[in-house]
């Protein structure tokens, strides 16, 4: 057989490189620049961005959408956001499911879907994550990005030896510089995720805030699981909210944890020292995000269903129970949404002067039955001016 | 402001001038080999530089 030039084996080779290039390229191009679709609710009353509040993070990937209902009448004002960690999906896609239903009788309700942006648009080294991930909907797929925890280090890099949290003092992992829950109440000239914080602080700040719902998941090896955890302000309201979703509309119980005084960087305890909003987080089960799970696809972010994480069930190995239906999108979705307007409905009797009243939001039993596509809408099928992207 | 972005800022644009370095190297080794073999092992070697410089990963 005839042996090949070099220079033909070099041209064979370019090629390939540049194939793989390309393919690749596009791959990681495609999943930092798709733009979520976003069908504002009709009751909407403006769409701000977070520089709005703050120019620290003006021109950055974090520069998310700030979707406020005003009703206009007094009474109180919540902040709801998902996002703060993206490959925690339910958060996002309840604060989406919010923005494009919610209407707001009295008080106001502000919610921002997607808090770490920049942490959407990579993936986590070696756990082979989707990019996507996707719900079928009556007119469609409804599609977002999965990320990380943390935020991409094409924005933020390098992270230092040791965090030192600010104000605190107090040293937390390196790589939670780029860990939105991990740098509150945020700092003006800091990295990227602290200015992220310090501008979304502002807008606490600005709007007049009374509370906080940071929207999270967690892996059932973990032991803050399907729990509130709350500042000293909401801790009636907390208490409150997790002994009426238990005893009257979740199968599986919501707990109730104090936010820790000497951990620092989080939203619950950072938000309620440094503003004047009572702060609370909320977990749910992700089998997804476990150590000790299989195959790790868009199937089993979606289903909640591992046979490996049931298996450890069966053993009482984990914190939260589990069997053979998983813990499914729409259960996640729907837990969220009804904590977070149980969480209103108690604190209108708690603190009647911080009164919001809104209707439109399905509730957890409308969700669990009928799924959740259809409360998301058709970006195609709407005004332009109806549609953001986050 | 802040001396860590000060910091961060230096060491970024370090790397990408590194970055850049190595693959100016790899090209002119990629050039002047004759190995069919070892050209196409600087070829793949040059996929996370140039995906780096391009600000892709």
């Amino acid at each position: 057989m005839k042996k090949l030039n070099i220079n033909t084996v070099k041209a064979i080779c370019v090629i390939i490189f540049a194939f793989c290039v390309g393919v690749a390229g596009y791959l990681f191009w495609e999943h930092r620049n798709y733009k979520e679709p976003v069908v504002v609710s009709e009751y909407i009353t403006e769409v701000k961005k977070l520089s709005d509040y703050s120019d620290v993070v003006k021109g950055t990937t974090n520069d998310c959408n700030v979707y406020i209902f005003d009703s206009g009448v007094e009474g109180g004002c919540m902040l709801i956001w998902g996002g703060t960690h993206a490959e925690e999906p339910a958060g996002v896609m309840a604060a989406n499911l919010l923005v494009e239903n919610l209407k707001v009788n009295q008080g106001k309700v502000i919610l921002i879907d997607r808090q770490n942006n920049s942490s959407s648009t990579n993936s986590r080294v070696g756990e082979a994550y989707p990019r996507f991930f996707t719900y079928e909907t009556d007119w469609g797929t409804k599609v977002w990005r999965f990320g990380d925890r943390h935020a991409n280090p094409l924005d933020s890099w390098p992270d230092p030896e040791v965090y030192i949290h600010y104000p605190s003092g107090q040293t937390l992992a390196n790589v939670d510089i780029r860990n939105t829950n991990r740098n509150w109440p945020g700092k003006a000239n800091g990295l990227l995720t602290e200015r992220t914080n310090y501008a979304i602080t502002e807008l606490i700040k600005a709007e007049g805030v009374d509370m906080t719902l940071d929207l999270h998941e967690a892996e059932l090896e973990y032991t803050v699981e399907n729990t509130i955890v709350v500042h000293e302000k909401g801790q009636a309201v907390a208490a409150m909210v997790s002994m009426m979703l238990t005893s009257e509309t979740f199968d599986v119980p919501i707990g109730m944890e104090f936010s820790p005084t000497a951990l620092h960087g989080l939203s619950h305890r950072e938000v309620g020292d440094y503003t004047d909003a009572a702060s609370y987080l909320v977990e749910v089960a992700e089998p997804m995000l476990d150590r000790i799970r299989g195959i790790t696809d868009e199937e089993l972010l979606m289903s909640g269903k591992d046979v490996f994480v049931i298996k450890a069930g069966e053993h009482k190995l984990l914190y939260a129970p589990i069997d053979e239906n998983g813990w499914p999108i729409d259960k996640r979705v729907a837990r969220h949404i009804a904590t977070a307007t149980t969480i209103m409905e108690v604190n209108n009797t708690v603190n009647p002067d911080q009164t919001i009243l809104i209707e439109n939001i399905p509730t957890y039993e409308e969700m669990m039955e009928n799924g959740l596509g259809g409360y998301y809408h058709d970006p195609s099928a709407v005004s332009a001016d109806r549609v953001y992207y986050d | 402001m802040d001396i860590l972005v000060i910091i961060n800022t230096i060491f970024t644009v370090l790397t990408y001038a590194t970055a850049l370095f190595f693959l100016i190297a790899i090209i002119r080794a990629f050039c002047r080999t004759k190995n069919p073999q070892t050209a196409l092992v600087y070829c793949v070697i040059m996929v996370p530089f140039v995906l780096r410089l391009l600000r892709l990963k």
